[in-house]
């Protein structure tokens, strides 16, 4: 009844229970072997003497992406969450990336 | 459209969400801006020391992986955690709880072993630009562990007084954001910090 109550208050919320989304623990354990190979593979990518500086730092950046994203996904259940977590914290990482950005374009504008 | 939202966490709130979860998150996304400002620092300084010792003279990247695969290892033990406490199951949280704090020290430990060696091989904070802002990030980043650290101990002494139960799990989900959150900065500093060679 107090269930019912809620949703004709609050009607765009559709309540889930946490077992219809939440990952098992085989797909936790699964995950942290898929880290684990990725972090295996960017010290191997270390190894690599390369010329090309750029594609170097693009493959290790790409992956750092891919470690960043899983983790967030699975370990920190965004993906199942709903969007209002994803995009606060969206939010905050673009503020970061724009920080950067603007510290970077300021450094080359006075030269340095 | 709909908005869908774990029944765990479903609260009698306008946005269906738990305001202490969505405290975390906020806080989280503010804490991105802060790592967000010291990375930053760190890069714009990259190369810039007229002095050394540079990062080729004191990085040991084969050690500081290993202290990456233990921290990567601690954010499995910390879901493990919630996933155990969720189900009710308190004596596989209390493990998984140790597990994740030991984790977290045998980085610290790895931490301050590193930092103990760097300054044998001359590199302090005030040395050069490289020191200060590697210091300043990676002890910032050290700082947030430690903290994480003393969470989870708190944890596991709650549950032993039955402070923490099944109902709790929210207290627990909060605790393991902020530890996953730790775990992706480190994945973004390992890789911009140590393995880029720039």
């Amino acid at each position: 009844m107090a269930e019912t109550t809620e949703q004709a208050r609050f009607p765009r919320i559709v309540r889930r229970t946490e077992a219809e989304h939440a990952p098992s623990q085989m797909t936790y354990i699964k995950v942290a072997i898929f880290l684990a190979i990725v972090t295996l593979g960017e010290v191997l990518i270390y190894q690599w003497n390369t010329n090309l500086t750029w594609l170097y730092i693009a493959v290790l950046v790409v992956l750092a992406a891919i470690k960043f994203a899983t983790v967030v996904a699975f370990f920190m259940h965004l993906r199942f969450d709903g969007p209002l977590p994803r995009y606060v914290f969206v939010f905050g990482l673009a503020l970061a990336f724009a920080a950067l950005g603007v510290a970077v374009i300021s450094l080359k504008a006075i030269g340095g | 459209m709909a908005t869908e939202v774990s029944a765990t966490h479903a609260a009698h709130t306008s946005t269906g969400y738990d305001s202490r979860k969505l405290f975390m998150w906020t806080f989280l996304g503010s804490d991105c801006l802060f790592f967000g400002a010291l990375i930053a620092t760190y890069i714009l300084y990259r190369g810039r020391s007229l002095t050394g010792p540079y990062p080729k003279d004191v990085f040991n990247i084969p050690y500081t992986s290993v202290s990456t695969f233990v921290l990567l290892m601690s954010s499995l033990t910390m879901v493990l955690t919630l996933s155990a406490i969720q189900r009710g199951d308190m004596r596989a949280f209390r493990v998984w709880t140790l597990a994740t704090a030991l984790l977290g020290c045998v980085f610290l430990g790895g931490q301050a072993f590193e930092f103990t060696d760097f300054v044998a091989k001359g590199l302090r904070p005030s040395t050069n630009l490289f020191g200060s802002s590697f210091f300043v990030l990676t002890g910032t980043h050290g700082t947030h562990v430690g903290i994480g650290v003393i969470m989870l101990l708190s944890l596991f002494g709650f549950s032993l007084t039955g402070r923490i139960r099944q109902e709790s799990a929210i207290y627990v989900e909060m605790i393991g954001l902020y530890w996953h959150f730790v775990d992706i900065v480190w994945i973004v500093i390992f890789t911009l910090v140590y393995l880029t060679r720039v």
